[in-house]
């Protein structure tokens, strides 16, 4: 519990100070080692709205969240392969 | 053969979670962005104060030959620049005494001096962050740096805006490059390229135009054997993760 708490914190402090990448490698290592780490989805929410514009490709125009639909398809796809895996 | 239930209620659970963040993304996407903003800002002033000791720190490691043919090409460039700057000045005054023949009067525009806080490579999408907000400027202000226009305000927050800068990947810009209007694309890291027709010469080291001001020094041109067209990268004539400061111009 305590490191999840400690890596919590890690993860969230690093969106803010770090490169964007090196936050979203952590919250990768983090989906693989703990369960339902919602602070992964967080760190998307944090990168989108420090860095965000609105991506031309997008369908909407405002809802410029890249990162946190990345990390919530992360988040449900290595929670399913877990699963899967029987880790 | 033993299987492992599955627990559905679990997942049912996972799910609603995400959709209520997003439902909360979609309708308070702004707020939520503000808030995420205010709290920065505390953080890039530590991470500020602890990084420019370690800045130049890579210096330690260069070695003594590279380091005096450096010395030497800043020599060079230097004095190519003093030539450059002379002539720039002669220039001035001919401008200034051309304008006072046809008593012409500059408009003079309202600009801001903002600090970027936050710049590539920390930010994936060639963006800057900048410590002015919204009380001061607004979303579509003209970003300028070194004499240059280098992008355009995104968003605005409270205390902190975003700028995106021309060379943000699929950011499409109107250029002259050798008297001719061409669409450059933005491709990242202070970057550009032009799709051109194979029979326009154009050299190295030109310098490109944006609205009769330089953005840019053509970088390297790539031909492709089999098709009509070239393409031409330029970039920046400065390297876009040593700006400190910009001016926003007010549209």
């Amino acid at each position: 519990m305590l490191n999840r708490i400690l890596f919590g914190i890690i993860l969230i402090t690093s969106a803010f100070v770090f490169q964007w990448w090196i936050s979203i490698v952590l919250a990768f290592v983090g989906l693989f080692y703990f369960n339902n780490l919602y602070e992964a989805i967080f760190v998307g929410i944090v990168i989108d709205s420090l860095y965000g514009i609105s991506p031309d490709i997008f369908f909407f125009d405002d809802f410029n969240f890249m990162f946190t639909i990345l990390m919530i398809i992360g988040f449900l796809a290595i929670g399913n392969l877990k699963t899967k895996l029987l880790i | 053969m033993t299987y492992r239930r599955r627990n559905k209620k679990k997942i049912n659970k996972k799910v609603l979670a995400i959709l209520i963040i997003l439902v909360v993304l979609f309708f308070f996407g702004p707020s939520v962005k503000n808030i995420v903003h205010l709290a920065s800002t505390p953080a890039n002033i530590t991470k500020n104060i602890l990084v420019t000791p370690f800045k130049s720190s890579i210096e330690y490691f260069k070695t003594k030959k590279s380091l005096i043919n450096e010395n030497e090409e800043l020599k060079n460039s230097n004095r190519r620049l003093s030539i450059e700057n002379l002539t720039i000045e002669s220039l001035r005054k001919e401008n200034d005494s051309l304008k006072d023949i046809v008593e012409f009067s500059d408009t003079e525009e309202e600009f801001y001096v903002a600090k970027v806080i936050n710049r590539p490579p920390f930010s994936p999408y060639d963006t800057f962050v900048v410590n002015t907000g919204s009380s001061d400027i607004s979303v579509g202000d003209r970003v300028h740096s070194f004499g240059v226009f280098i992008g355009e305000v995104e968003e605005v927050y409270i205390r902190s805006a975003v700028i995106r800068l021309y060379s943000s990947p699929n950011r499409n810009i109107f250029v002259d490059l050798d008297e001719q209007e061409l669409e450059a694309v933005g491709i990242g890291g202070g970057g550009f390229s032009i799709s051109i027709p194979k029979d326009i010469k154009i050299e190295k080291n030109i310098t490109v135009f944006l609205d009769e001001s330089p953005i840019g020094i053509v970088d390297e041109i790539e031909e492709d054997q089999t098709g009509a067209f070239k393409k031409v990268y330029f970039r920046y004539p400065f390297n876009i993760n040593d700006i400190d400061f910009v001016q926003i111009y007010k549209n």
